[in-house]
């Protein structure tokens, strides 16, 4: 059930069903609005995804003025290079050439405008970023090559190794590189890649056999990894040589008619009654304080049904109480008597 | 039109052989089964009364498989059952797979224990050797919304009375009528057992009152 058939159900309940009163981009804005403050209050979208090093962009760009040109409407991509004084760098003594200064200060290896051409047998003298998927909220488990890597930040990284811009191996931490752009860099730099399985001309984007989810900005949907047909069908996750990660999400926004909403549809009435009780709360033609007292009250509920969902999803846990620093069970060696025993005379 | 569904519109007024506004045709009962089939998930979400057994066959090496039944959507997963080593499988979490071993998505061996991620993601530790197992799973699904007369309503006869009020209270907050729609809203909470659970942290303060005079005051 796509934006469309929700706001035909939120305007019966406004009783607007012309959009006489509440524009779709008014009720839009406050159905995105509200899918955030839904998923802040319960935290009930998480994901999971696998990840090929590197990321895989669809375009690269130098200068910021080249995004206004870019469709980014639909996915993210890859500003290469360095930016310096309003032009954009490959190495590092072209600063040095252009104010001036003689001296030519080594660099580290080859530059690129692709992350994957990092991998095309030449030491790469920038980092390799790789890109969180674009609802991703919070991290709550990251490993590469199935093993658990660790949270680490960039001061760490440099301070503890002066090569880390080039060292190779097999990573273990990540940093976070810019909100903005949604991405991180792995440490240090993975040996191995897919990059040899790319196929086609000129700007090779996937391999064989996969897809790109462009909405979504994660890449790499291998068709032939899933089990359609009757029944329960299953995607199948791998995670040999990827990095693999479990977030909690970040509702995407919704942009268009058919555009369809994260939450699965039996919690999408909360949000239609969130967006429904804040339409009747606006200062318009429209305000009825008393329904939206009534919408909002189901809203409330709603959250406090979808926090006792979650907790259901638990509910086959075997659970002990335990004390911190104490063995799970004691050992008695001998009988013993209760510490109070016998009762003395102060 | 089905039981529920007459017994919604006896309530809201209408003449159910011959209704006036919510006539018998799938447009013209769309708000009422929407309504139903709302309360419907909401009360399978709270008590887990829907369950179905799934099969899912394990692959060599796979350990993470998203689940997406047919009628429904996965709710959460009650009981996992190895097929082919006749145990049962123990639920766990990341943190406490992490805690005790982490290397767990590195060994394969016959899993022992299950635990979900997201909506529809079951993973399985150690993961599986060899593609030879089955699970069966037992897991609550939230039922995907009737659509004709026909069709079953997955509910517990008791809670049908409920389902009534839910859907009144919805008729009545969409024509404007907030009081009746709480009044109906409230019966339907009672129904379930869940008024007194929820309705009090959102509507009522607790507080002690006296009726005794106040302490006389000097002066």
């Amino acid at each position: 059930m796509n934006w469309t058939a929700e706001l035909v159900k939120m305007r019966r309940l406004l009783r607007d069903p012309s959009g006489n009163i509440w524009t779709e981009a008014f009720l839009r804005h406050l159905y995105n609005d509200v899918s955030q403050d839904f998923q802040h209050k319960t935290n009930a979208l998480e994901d999971v995804v696998a990840q090929r090093v590197p990321a895989v962009y669809q375009f690269a760009y130098q200068f910021d003025w080249e995004w206004r040109f870019l469709p980014t409407d639909i996915s993210q991509f890859y500003q290469c290079l360095q930016q310096h004084d309003e032009k954009v760098f490959c190495h590092r003594w072209e600063p040095q050439e252009v104010t001036g200064i003689s001296a030519d200060v080594a660099d580290y290896g080859i530059h690129f405008t692709q992350p994957w051409e990092a991998y095309t047998s030449e030491t790469p003298g920038d980092v390799v970023k790789m890109r969180f998927p674009a609802n991703f909220g919070a991290m709550r488990f990251i490993a590469y090559d199935e093993e658990p890597i660790d949270a680490l930040t960039r001061k760490l990284v440099q301070s503890t190794d002066p090569s880390n811009v080039t060292k190779e191996g097999i990573p273990v931490g990540y940093y976070r590189d810019s909100d903005v752009d949604n991405t991180y860099v792995l440490y240090p730099r993975p040996s191995a890649a897919f990059a040899n399985e790319l196929s086609g001309e000129a700007l090779a984007l996937y391999a064989s056999g996969d897809t790109e989810d462009a909405n979504a900005g994660t890449i790499a949907v291998r068709l032939s990894s899933s089990d359609l047909g009757d029944g329960a069908s299953m995607d199948i996750v791998d995670t040999t040589n990827n990095v693999f990660m479990v977030y909690s999400v970040m509702p995407t926004e919704l942009r268009a008619g058919g555009d369809e909403p994260d939450y699965p549809a039996f919690l999408r009435k909360y949000v239609r009654f969130g967006v429904v009780s804040r339409a009747y709360g606006g200062n318009n033609d429209g305000r009825i304080r008393s329904l939206s007292d009534y919408w909002g009250l189901r809203y409330t509920l709603g959250i406090e049904f979808t926090k006792r969902y979650m907790r259901n999803k638990r509910q086959d846990r075997d659970y002990r109480l335990m004390t911190h620093g104490v063995p799970a069970r004691r050992s008695y060696r001998h009988p013993r008597l209760p510490d109070g025993y016998p009762a003395t005379n102060p | 039109m089905n039981a529920i569904e007459e017994r919604v519109l006896e309530l809201i007024g209408e003449d159910t052989s011959a209704p006036d506004v919510f006539v018998d045709t799938a447009e013209g009962m769309a708000p009422i089964r929407e309504s139903i089939s709302d309360a419907i998930a909401e009360i399978v979400m709270m008590t887990g009364g829907n369950k179905r057994q799934y099969f899912l066959p394990l692959r060599s090496g796979i350990g993470f498989y998203r689940i997406r039944p047919d009628n429904g959507a996965l709710g959460w997963i009650t009981d996992v059952w190895s097929v082919t080593q006749q145990w049962r499988l123990a639920q766990t979490d990341l943190t406490q797979l992490v805690s005790i071993d982490p290397r767990w998505m590195v060994y394969t061996a016959n899993p022992e224990s299950y635990f979900t991620l997201g909506n529809d993601i079951i993973g399985f530790y150690p993961k599986p050797s060899a593609s030879v197992d089955v699970m069966e799973l037992t897991i609550v699904e939230i039922p995907d919304a009737y659509e004709t007369g026909e069709d079953r309503v997955k509910l517990k006869e008791s809670f049908k009375y409920a389902v009534v009020n839910y859907a009144v209270a919805e008729f009545w907050a969409s024509r404007g009528d907030a009081g009746e729609a709480q009044k109906h809203f409230q019966m339907y909470l009672d129904g379930l057992g869940l008024k007194q659970q929820f309705m009090p942290q959102i509507e009522q303060s607790r507080h002690f009152e006296t009726r005794k005079e106040p302490w006389p005051r000097a002066g």
